[in-house]
């Protein structure tokens, strides 16, 4: 399953709670500092003046596959049960330290899967205790508007109630401030806004630390 | 100054000089070189000190970074209940391990988890933010106070996972830069090692760490710190220090230093060590210099007072002076011609000395010496009570035999007395000398008058006797004066003169030997007194002439007088020739007498010749006129001043006169005949002269001696030897004179002889002019008369 399978269910479900499929868009192109295309980049838009609708828990899947957590960044609602599943034929041990949501949960090869209710907005950076190069990210926002870059760098949030929003772009490499990466804009029904966004600093190193690339 | 002395110190002042100048350029040279090894020092000790604390850091670093990679701390972390037990306990166990003093867990938003220090600091935010770095350089120094306290600290970040691109927490290990550490590092180099903390706010600054004590560690909080990389001189309550800085990390205003340092003194032992052995070695060298200078000065100086010291003793007539002849150089040389000038100096002086007391001719003492021996000898008679003889001896005759033989004759005569004598002295204490002339005195230590006469006539028979000199046969007799110490008198003079005048008194009386008498004085004073009278005489013309008439035996004319003089002293009366003759021969003045009288002869033969009287005169030279070259010169002026033709003048000259130089008195002889002078030899027959000597000479007369003529009555024998005088002299072509004619049976006896003329008292006795005048005119008359009776 693709990353913008997993935001047209996230809008889906907004979608269907608000009853309306019309509503405002924005695109979004994110661009590196060299100005390549920055990918699996989480942008979320959060209503200024209207409150956010409720919406009845939801569940998102991080699965073990190949020794690594798919997918890579996993944006999620606050109180999202996430299940994690072992698609390997090893065992694993998911944790996670951050603030957002502590936990670690030993993935038995064969056994079902576990799940985890993050209802912490936060960034929760996943580990696993056997295999230390793996490394995932359940980005748990407090708001049911937001999608992913695809590999041009693009994204669009789609059907938005027209209002003000606060966006803000989110990606474990990127280093830029806030001031950058956030903005208001509001938006109405018929024409679509755009935001293009360049970074301004170099992303963070990708330390990846499989075998064979780091010595372990 | 001596020479010495400004020797000495000039060495002396050169030598310090030296050593002064040079114990200050060596002691400032070794002063800033040892200050600037000091300085060097101090900037090793600050590089080995900041080598030494990024070990730490690098060690603690690495500490930090083993603990991220620990397995337990994770763990300790997964197994965390909220309570932060296990990672306290995982974090403790590592820091005992590795001795770090602080761990920290931290989380990422800067929140502290664990800290195993104190646990207040848990939950609350990291006071260190600027530590939190996601690429830390492990050389870089972080230097952090916490609670008062001084740290190396070391934050790692910690990835859980360990892909992540940021980090999950910050691991933070400290390590205590407190006393115990600037003690160890002090000990390591040396230098005492503080840490401050100085901030902008805060005048003084924290000292946080030292190895110093209490008091030098409150100075140091506000003294001042060199700036940068340069090392100064800084006083703290102990003294003075070396100080260095070593920059540890900044902080928010001011930040973290390390000062270093070094006691000046302890800098400057090793300066100080080697000015005290350099300090030894200036005075062994300043003691050194002393003592060669004064040996060098002393070296030059004492062949150069030792010469001095030489010229006084010879100048004082030390001879035996001796003199730095080994020393070399200059001075050596000088001391070799002092020692050639102090031999030539002695060899003068005691030629000079033997001059001036010893007779040239006969080597014996002069009459200095001999006064001089006679007064130490009276000096030496007085102390012992004895009785001195002081002879003076006069030879007989000894001028005759001077004037007739030769003056190498009388002198060779000399030398034979003066041997004589000594033979007689013997060995004894008897000194002998020479007088002068033909005077000698001898000296005999006697003890009676009677043993005096016995030496003395021992003297007298030793020195008389023949002498064969150039095969001619000399008698020699001497007359001797002796006068007796203390019996006459008690001064060398006084003695002398009075041995002299006895001389005098045995000559006069013809004695032989004479002691002295106190009447004899009146004498000898006469006779002293007579030259002065004498030269008197001839310069106030108070001599006179007398003239004894000469008669032709065949005719009985009476035409020729001899000059004689007179002198009548106007105390004394008249004086005899034979004593005053002598007397003028003596001191010379003879000269000034014949002259004297040939003057008034040839004046008077002049007035004879104007009255009509036809008069020849003779007239007596003195042997000394044969000498005078000029004489021959002066008879003619006066001659021919007067108007007097040579032929009324005959002269007169004795045997022994002619025959002392015959070439001589020849040669003037000649010259006279030649002007027309007649030449008598006066008083012929007492010399030693031959007829055949005579037929050489230019002698037209010859006058028997009257001792001849007065004893040729009484004798056949002298009778005939005037009688073969007369044929001789007339064989020879010479008139013969004779003198003494007393009686007519001596006339009667010399006419029938053949001689030729007479003079004597039988005719008349020597008469003054007026008398003369009145005789040879009546003579004249007489001879007119006869004349007329014949025809």
């Amino acid at each position: 399953m693709k990353a913008s399978e997993w935001v047209a269910i996230g809008l889906l479900s907004s979608c269907a709670l608000a009853g309306a499929l019309r509503g405002a868009t924005l695109e979004v192109k994110l661009e590196q500092q060299s100005g390549a295309p920055l990918s699996e980049a989480v942008v979320a838009a959060y209503p200024i003046d209207a409150k956010l609708p409720s919406t009845a828990p939801t569940v998102a899947i991080m699965d073990q596959r190949d020794r690594r957590f798919v997918p890579h960044i996993l944006a999620v609602q606050t109180k999202t049960h996430v299940s994690f599943p072992n698609s390997d034929s090893v065992s694993h041990h998911v944790y996670s330290f951050s603030k957002a949501g502590r936990f670690q949960i030993y993935l038995t090869r064969g056994q079902p899967a576990k799940e985890v209710v993050f209802d912490q907005p936060g960034v929760v950076t996943l580990g696993c205790n056997l295999h230390d190069w793996m490394l995932g990210y359940i980005l748990v926002l407090d708001t049911p508007y937001f999608v992913s870059t695809d590999s041009a760098g693009a994204a669009r949030l789609e059907r938005l109630p027209p209002g003000r929003y606060r966006f803000e772009v989110w990606h474990p490499r990127i280093t830029d401030g806030a001031a950058l990466l956030q903005r208001e804009l509001e938006l109405a029904d018929a024409s679509p806004a755009s935001w293009t966004l360049r970074l301004s600093h170099a992303l963070l190193v990708a330390r990846d630390q499989r075998p064979g690339l780091s010595g372990y | 100054m001596t020479l010495q002395q400004r020797v000495l110190a000039l060495f002396l002042t050169l030598l310090l000089l030296v050593l002064a100048i040079t114990m200050v350029t060596v002691s400032q040279a070794t002063y800033s070189h040892t200050m600037d090894r000091a300085k060097e020092q101090m900037v090793y000790a600050r590089r080995i000190f900041q080598d030494k604390l990024q070990t730490r850091q690098k060690a603690l670093d690495e500490s930090a970074r083993t603990l991220a990679s620990e397995e337990a701390l994770r763990q300790a972390i997964f197994a965390d209940a909220g309570d932060r037990e296990s990672i306290l306990v995982a974090l403790n166990n590592h820091r005992h391990r590795t001795s770090a003093d602080l761990s920290f867990l931290v989380d990422l938003d800067g929140t502290v988890i664990a800290d195993t220090a104190d646990a207040k600091r848990q939950g609350r935010p990291f006071p260190f933010p600027e530590l939190l770095n996601e690429e830390p350089t492990p050389t870089e120094m972080h230097v952090l106070a916490l609670d008062g306290r001084a740290y190396q600290m070391v934050a790692v970040p910690y990835y859980v996972p360990v892909s992540a691109p940021q980090p999950s927490f910050w691991l933070i290990l400290g390590k205590a830069l407190d006393d115990g550490t600037a003690r160890d590092l002090r000990d390591l180099m040396g230098v005492e090692v503080s840490v401050l903390a100085s901030s902008a706010a805060h005048p003084d600054a924290a000292v946080l760490a030292s190895s110093l004590g209490p008091l030098e560690r409150g100075a140091l909080a506000h003294a001042a710190r060199p700036r940068g990389d340069t090392v100064e001189l800084v006083e703290l309550v102990g003294g003075d220090y070396l100080a260095a800085t070593a920059p540890l990390s900044p902080g928010p205003d001011g930040g973290f230093v390390a000062v270093l340092l070094r006691p000046t003194a302890a800098a400057l032992l090793d300066f100080r060590k080697l000015s005290g052995r350099f300090l030894i070695i200036g005075l062994a060298a300043a003691l050194l210099a002393i003592v060669s200078a004064v040996l060098f000065s002393r070296g030059v100086t004492r062949p150069i007072r030792g010469l001095e010291e030489a010229a006084q003793r010879i100048a004082a007539g030390d001879y035996a002076a001796e003199l730095p002849l080994e020393a070399g150089g200059e001075v050596g040389r000088l001391a070799r011609e002092f020692a050639a000038m102090q031999r030539a100096v002695r060899e003068r002086e005691e030629a000079i000395q033997h001059l001036a007391f010893h007779d040239d001719l006969t080597g014996l003492p002069n009459r200095i010496h001999f006064q001089r021996a006679l007064a130490r000898h009276i000096e030496l008679a007085r102390e012992q009570h004895g009785r001195l003889a002081v002879l003076v001896l006069d030879l007989d005759r000894f001028k005759d035999i001077n004037d007739a033989l030769g003056h190498h004759v009388g002198d060779r005569l000399l030398m034979e007395v003066a041997g004589r004598l000594c033979r007689a002295a013997g060995d004894g204490p008897v000194d002998v000398a020479r007088l002068g002339g033909d005077e000698f005195a001898m000296l005999l230590p006697v003890r009676a008058l009677g043993e005096a006469r016995e030496a003395v006539d021992a003297v007298q028979s030793t020195v008389s006797g023949a002498v064969e000199i150039e095969d001619l046969r000399v008698d020699l007799q001497a007359s001797v004066g002796v006068s007796l110490y203390p019996d006459h008198g008690a001064d060398p003079a006084t003695l002398l003169k009075q041995a002299e005048v006895a001389m005098y008194v045995a000559k006069g009386r013809r004695l032989g030997a004479v002691f002295y008498e106190s009447s004899q004085d009146r004498h000898s004073i006469e006779r002293l007194s007579l030259v002065g009278d004498l030269r008197r005489a001839v310069e106030d013309d108070t001599l006179s002439l007398r003239f004894q008439p000469q008669m032709e035996l065949t005719t009985g004319r009476v035409d020729a007088v001899e000059v004689l003089l007179r002198w009548n002293h106007p105390r004394l009366g008249e004086v005899s020739p034979a004593e005053f003759i002598p007397i003028a021969e003596q001191t010379g003045l003879i000269r000034d007498l014949t002259a004297w009288v040939l003057r008034r002869a040839v004046e008077q033969v002049a007035a004879w010749h104007r009255q009509g009287l036809a008069v020849v005169v003779a007239v007596n030279l003195s042997a000394l006129d044969l000498h005078d070259p000029d004489l021959p010169g002066r008879i003619r002026e006066l001659l021919d001043r007067n108007c007097v033709a040579a032929e009324s003048l005959v002269l007169e000259v004795t045997e022994s006169g002619v025959m002392a130089e015959p070439e001589t008195a020849r040669r003037l002889l000649d010259e006279l005949n030649a002007m027309g002078v007649a030449i008598s030899i006066d008083d012929f027959g007492t010399g030693y002269s031959s007829l055949s000597q005579l037929k050489r000479l230019p002698v037209q007369e010859l006058k028997v001696d009257k001792s001849f003529v007065l004893e040729m009555e009484r004798s056949a024998d002298v009778r005939q030897i005037v009688r073969s005088t007369i044929e001789m002299a007339h064989s020879l072509g010479l008139r013969v004179v004779a003198e003494g004619v007393e009686s007519v049976e001596a006339l009667e006896s010399l006419r029938g002889m053949g001689c030729d003329i007479v003079q004597g008292y039988y005719l008349s006795e020597p008469i003054a002019v007026a008398e003369a005048t009145s005789w040879l005119r009546a003579a004249a008359d007489r001879r007119e008369a006869r004349t007329l009776d014949a025809t």
